[in-house]
This record gives structure tokens, sequence and C-alpha cells, in this order.
């Protein structure tokens, strides 16, 4: 049997809380990341790359570039959790239907994710062909 | 250097507010600025692009979940098909020609404007006489309960509906994930078509949640772009920031607009678009270049 009504009603009602306190944490760290890393690029007029580059060449690197407050290290932590909201909204997702023991959208939700792992792997094969 | 950060962030700012309107990324109004005005590597503005069309994503996803516009349920379900779509479209881009994809596109966008066109009038119509509710679910829609309800601010009242077709829908939305993944773009115009005239979900509940779906494909793009290293951060920053304050603003005005003023500037949007592709589709395969509309 399906679930009912009111329950569906309250489950879509938990969903879109979770849902939408992910997606208000990923903005507002990113525009924190980017403001910040903007303002840098103003006070020390650092000029824009006309190319897009490998910022870093090491973890060491990128957290030296952080604590000296280079702007690139910011503008860098931006795009990564601006990247990962979205996926993080997927993962969070499949533990959020679980705990409405709707089997489902568990079933759909890590679907979902799975799909997205796969593409990470064919975007490494990728570069590495075409590399 | 300063104005060129200004200007990027006003014009992300236009995509954004544009974007959250009618369900898009906002993507074929930044990669086309980018470009032309900017003057960066096609490339380049490909992948800045696609981080924005996350921003605005989030943006405006957030505001439609928390306006109960949305539907999650549908979302998630349709993102099996936009997701495999992308990871099949980054596939079939390598072994198919560019300009085929184009054309094969541009056909498909016009067929979708048409169909938007003539069922302008259609939207309050349908929901005046509750045939949206009155729609059965059919399938796979009725094992996965996908049905909902929102407040429709420009109308004054709750609409229920219930979604049909959902293959057909996923499949069509599916070719979403492909020109995300070949393109760059978030693939809301198909998304939207998909949902509102295929799978008979309201206007504005299929742009609440085509945005809300827009995020988790793009970001499947973009991971691909940033480990091949081709996301200029000093350019994505001021364009996600402008695109994040767009959307917002546009989805906060959406609901209060009727849906037939929605259908219009998507009607539009989409013969431009259409019309882009094509001339893409025919410089790239046939040397004809068609004249430029921008």
């Amino acid at each position: 049997m399906a679930i009912d009504e009111k329950h569906l009603e309250a489950e879509i009602q938990d969903i879109n809380k979770i849902v939408s306190i992910i997606l208000a944490t990923g903005m507002y760290t990113t525009m924190f990341f980017y403001i910040f890393g903007l303002i840098l690029v103003f006070a020390r007029g650092t000029p824009i790359p006309r190319l897009s580059q490998q910022y870093f060449h090491s973890f060491g690197d990128f957290f030296a570039a952080l604590f000296s407050l280079h702007a690139r290290a910011f503008l860098y932590l931006g795009t990564i959790t601006l990247i990962l909201t979205p996926v993080s909204r997927v993962i969070i997702s499949i533990f959020a239907f679980r705990r409405e023991k709707d089997y489902k959208y568990v079933g759909v939700t890590t679907i979902v994710f799975l799909i997205i792992l796969v593409s990470v792997i064919v975007g490494s094969v990728f570069k590495i062909s075409v590399g | 250097m300063l104005t060129e950060f200004i200007f990027l962030f006003l014009v992300a700012i236009f995509a954004g507010f544009f974007g959250a309107l009618v369900g898009i990324g906002g993507g074929v109004i930044i990669v086309p600025a980018l470009t032309l005005l900017f003057h960066l590597p096609i490339h380049m503005a490909i992948a800045a692009s696609i981080v924005s069309v996350i921003a605005t994503s989030i943006a405006g996803a957030r505001s439609y979940v928390d306006q109960q516009i949305t539907n999650v349920r549908l979302g998630m379900f349709l993102e099996i098909s936009t997701t495999g779509g992308a990871l099949i479209g980054a596939l079939i881009g390598v072994l198919m020609h560019g300009y085929v994809l184009s054309l094969i596109f541009g056909a498909l966008i016009f067929y979708m404007a048409i169909m938007s066109y003539r069922s302008r009038n259609k939207e309050e119509k349908m929901i005046d006489s509750g045939a949206y509710d009155a729609m059965q679910l059919d399938g796979v829609a009725k094992k996965l309960q996908l049905e909902g309800t929102y407040h429709d601010v420009a109308l004054g009242r709750d609409v229920k509906y219930n979604a049909t077709k959902p293959i057909a829908g996923s499949l069509v939305a599916s070719l979403a994930g492909v020109g995300s993944g070949l393109l760059g773009i978030g693939g809301g115009v198909i998304k939207v078509a998909a949902m509102n005239t295929m799978m008979s979900i309201p206007m504005k509940a299929s742009v609440a949640t085509s945005k809300f779906m827009i995020g988790v494909t793009a970001a499947t793009s973009a991971v691909v772009y940033f480990i091949a290293g081709g996301i200029n951060v000093f350019v994505v920053a001021p364009v996600a920031l402008g695109t994040m304050l767009g959307a917002t603003g546009g989805s906060i005005v959406m609901n209060k607009l009727h849906s037939k003023v929605i259908k219009m500037i998507f009607f539009l949007l989409m013969i431009y678009l259409g019309y882009e592709m094509i001339a893409k589709g025919l410089s790239m395969g046939y040397n004809i270049n068609l004249p430029g509309l921008m």
C-alpha cells in the first residue's frame, strides 16, 4: 500500500526544509569565499588571468596561499563549495528519505548519486585520453 | 580592471534574473556574453557558465522550495534521466559531429517553442477548470506518487495536479542532460517543456522543479571541467555572485506573474535559441552562414 496522503504531506514538508537549509548554507558559504576573494583581488590589485590554469600544485601549496591571504585560494574554495552544494543535496536527501521510510525514493536518489559518481570517473578518463 | 568585474557582475545579474523567471540556468545568456562582449575563449566561457548555472539553480531553487512550488519528488525522479543524459551526452559528443547535434537541438527547441505558444492561453483555463487535478496518475507516476499542490499568487488559489506519461517525460528530460554534457548548459528549457507539455505539470511547478534539478545536472558537468582544469575562478566569482543575486530576485517575481507572460518570454527565448543552434549547425557542417541575431 502506498503512503497515505497525510504522511506524504508531512514528508514533503520535512524534505523541503532540509533541502532549503543545505542550499542556503552552500549559497552563503560560497558568497562569503567569493566576496572575501574579490576584496583581496581589489586590495592587492591582482590582475585577472586570461587563461585558466593550474592554480595549485599540491595541498601544501593551496594552504600556503590560503594562509597568506591570496585571492585565488578563496575564489577556489568558493568554486568547490558551489559545485559540491547540489551534490551534497543529493547525498543528504538519501538519508532524509530513509528517515521517512520512503524506500522507493531512497532508491531513486541513490541512483542519481551513483550516476554523478560514474560521471566523475568518465570525466577523469576523458581527461587522460584528451591529455 | 574594476570595470571588467562590474561588467561581468551586471551581465550575470541579468542572466540570473531572466533565468529564474523561465526556469533555465542562464547559461545560454552567459556563454554568448562572455565570448562576444568579454572576448573570452569559448571553452573558458562554457566552464564559467556551467558553474554559474549551479549558482542560479541554488538561489532560485531555494526560493521556490521555500514557497513550496517545487515538486521535490518529481525532481528527484527526473534527475535520474538528466544526470544519465549528461553522462551519455559526454560520450556521444566524442562520437558524433557537433553540427548534427546542433541541428537536432535546434529542431527540438523550435518544436517546443511552437507547443508552448499554442498552449499559452490554455494554462490558466486548465487551472480554472481543474483539468490538471483531473489528470490520472499513470504507471510509474502512480507508484512514485508524482502529484502535488502549490499556491499560485497571481491567481490567488491553490493548484493541484497529477503527473502523466512519466516515461515519455523522463526520456525528453534526458535530452536536457545530454545538452548539459555537450554544450555546458543547464537544459532548463527542455526540462520545463518535458514537464509542462508532456507530463501535464502546471507551468509554475515545472519552472520551479526545473530550477531544482539544474544544479545537480550542471554539477555533474562542472566536476568534469573542474578536474580538467578549465575553470578560471577569477571570471567565475563575479559571474556566480551576480547570477545568485539575479536569480533570487527573479524567483520572487515569478509567482506574481501570470503564466501567460512567462510562456511568452519562454517562447521568444526558444525561438532565439533554436535559431542560434541551427545557425551554428549549418555553419559548422555546411559552411552556410545565417545572419546572427546578437
